[in-house]
């Protein structure tokens, strides 16, 4: 365990900088009680997959078809915020709550039986792994339409190619998809969207997001810029629409 | 500072998730550099070399949009080499200069187009913290993914989707640890960039005869470093001296 409290001491000391950049006070990296906590719940429960130092090299992660992430990287799929900006305290508070489960299965567990300070106490860990000093900010995400407008869906996941990787019936097996690999070289899959299930959870404006800011480390690029939020709206319906036939996870009472 | 000499790209690339060595260290700010309009200084010329034989190139298959990327086999990175070993593409860089000629040229504006699925430039160097320009000439979407590489780690900076012909992205290089930013199209696996970033402006490229040349350098001895897309970094000791011209050569061994 020495090495442990060594690699702790030295990142507390980075914590201790960070508050001084003036973080605000809902920003638990500013609290170092509160990291001091985290580092307690992140050696019980996340160093078998992530290490001990955060960087994906836990001694579990080999039993893993995708890798825990290298923490230290600072890069991070479910954000709300724009590519190759850093996620909000929120985005990773929800991450580590619901865990991360995508149509290629289950990667890590949901940790939301944990107290949410315990929760929150991780955040400031995570944060302090991946240099974290200004969150970004999240975009917005304009309410969703009582219509869902299936046919302009269609026409928008045909102009911005999503089939290209996705696949024109949307199981993930576009002409890209053969070659996809992430940031570590690891291959990677286009999610097929029949199966229904979501990294970032299959909520509507969870997905929205998704396509809005890209997963970061993965192949699937933002396309916020590429669309109005009318068509973003209606291409989420339309992802969701391949798997509400096969699973009863979406609730799709719109109509 | 240490440097890891003749780190290939393959090396750096395998390790994957493998531990950032330096990972406890704080990130470290941008260099100040202060600009002196009128200096005058010395010139460095010299010629990129690679000793042995190229590496057997690694193709990869023109798999899809055959109408627009054409057909058959397209090397990524390729090792353009003369008959007599002059090398391409290598990026030479002065360490260390705080102060000297103002940014103009090179890299003031740094700008990617993606062509008949293509990058063009393949490799161009430019200033920490500049804007990148992104565009795309062709009918089909890319997706310009671009990776900060970080000793043997690589982390995704963006990753924009451009699925018209005609649209601009604009991103700011915004590095935490790195010099070099590699660049990829996740829809065409074959499509390969690179941007060599520096504090700067005493960095340049080596044209198709391995020659580079540097001017407006403040007198001195200073510590010149050359890296390629292949065969990464090497390093050698220079010295220039006002109002002349001297002349180096790097060599990169396979
Ligand atoms: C069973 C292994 C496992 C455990 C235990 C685990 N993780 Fe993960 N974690 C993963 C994997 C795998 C990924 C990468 C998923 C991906 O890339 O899609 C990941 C990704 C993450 C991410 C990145 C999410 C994003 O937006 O990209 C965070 C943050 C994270 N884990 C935090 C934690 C914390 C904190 C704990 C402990 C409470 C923990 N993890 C425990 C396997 C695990
Ligand atoms: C270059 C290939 C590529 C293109 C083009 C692409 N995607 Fe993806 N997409 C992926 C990959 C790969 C993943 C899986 C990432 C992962 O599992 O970490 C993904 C994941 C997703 C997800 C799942 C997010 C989650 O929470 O699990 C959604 C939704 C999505 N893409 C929508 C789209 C839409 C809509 C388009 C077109 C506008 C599109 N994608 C275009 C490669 C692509």
């Amino acid at each position: 365990m020495r090495k442990i409290e060594a690699l702790f001491a030295v990142a507390a000391g980075l914590a201790t900088v960070s508050a001084v950049d003036g973080a605000n006070a809902q920003q638990p990296g500013a609290d170092p009680a509160l990291l001091e906590h985290g580092k307690e719940i992140y050696r019980r429960e996340c160093v078998a997959c992530h290490g001990v130092e955060g960087d994906g090299a836990g001694p579990g992660a080999y039993i893993l078809s995708q890798r825990p992430r290298n923490l230290q990287l600072g890069v991070f799929k479910l954000r709300s915020t724009p590519s190759g900006e850093n996620p909000t305290d929120q985005d990773l508070f929800e991450a580590i709550t619901r865990g991360v489960e995508g149509a290629a299965g289950a990667m890590m567990p949901s940790f939301a039986s944990l107290p949410e300070r315990d929760r929150w106490a991780l955040v400031a860990v995570v944060k302090d792994f991946a240099f974290i000093e200004d969150p970004g900010k999240p975009i917005s995400v304009p309410p969703r339409p009582a219509h869902a407008d299936l046919a302009l869906g269609a026409q928008v996941y045909d102009r911005l190619q999503c089939a290209s990787c996705h696949g024109a019936d949307g199981m993930g097996d576009g002409p890209s998809s053969l070659t996809l690999k992430d940031d570590q070289k690891r291959r990677i899959w286009a999610t097929d969207f029949t199966d229904g299930r979501y990294k970032g959870g299959a909520a509507p404006d969870e997905v929205y997001t998704r396509i809005f800011t890209g997963l970061d480390g993965s192949p699937m690029p933002a396309y916020g810029s590429k669309a109005t939020p009318d068509e973003l709206w209606a291409l989420t319906e339309y992802v969701l629409s391949f798997g509400a036939t096969s699973t009863d996870k979406i609730s799709g009472d719109t109509e | 500072m240490t440097i890891n000499r003749y780190l290939s790209r393959r090396t750096m690339l395998s390790t994957g998730a493998a531990a950032l060595g330096v990972a406890a260290l704080p990130r470290l700010a941008v260099a100040d550099y202060t600009e002196q309009p009128d200096i005058a200084g010395g010139v460095l010329k010299g010629k990129v070399m690679l000793s042995g034989a190229p590496p057997k190139p690694e193709e990869i298959l023109i798999s899809k949009d055959h109408g627009h990327c054409g057909e058959g086999a397209i090397v990524p990175d390729p090792v353009r080499v003369t008959a007599d070993g002059y090398l391409a593409d290598a990026v030479v860089a002065l360490k260390d200069i705080s102060q000297g000629k103002p940014w103009s040229d090179p890299g003031t504006v740094p700008k990617i187009v993606q062509a008949r699925c293509k990058f063009e430039p393949y490799v161009q160097v430019a200033r920490k913290g500049a804007e990148l320009t992104i565009l795309n000439e062709d009918p089909l979407l890319h997706n310009i993914h671009a990776y900060e590489l970080i000793g043997r780690a690589r982390r995704t900076m963006f990753n924009i989707a451009q699925p018209q012909a005609g649209q601009v992205d604009k991103h700011v290089l915004k590095m935490r640890r790195g010099d070099v930013i590699e660049i990829d199209c996740d829809a065409h696996n074959w499509m390969s960039a690179w941007i060599y970033t520096a504090d700067h402006p005493y960095v340049g490229v080596a044209d198709s005869k391995g020659e580079v040349s540097i001017d407006r350098i403040p007198p001195g001895s200073y510590e010149l470093t050359a890296w390629h897309p292949v065969f990464g970094e090497t390093a050698g000791d220079v010295a220039v001296k006002a109002g002349e011209t001297s002349e180096f050569s790097v060599q990169f061994k396979v």
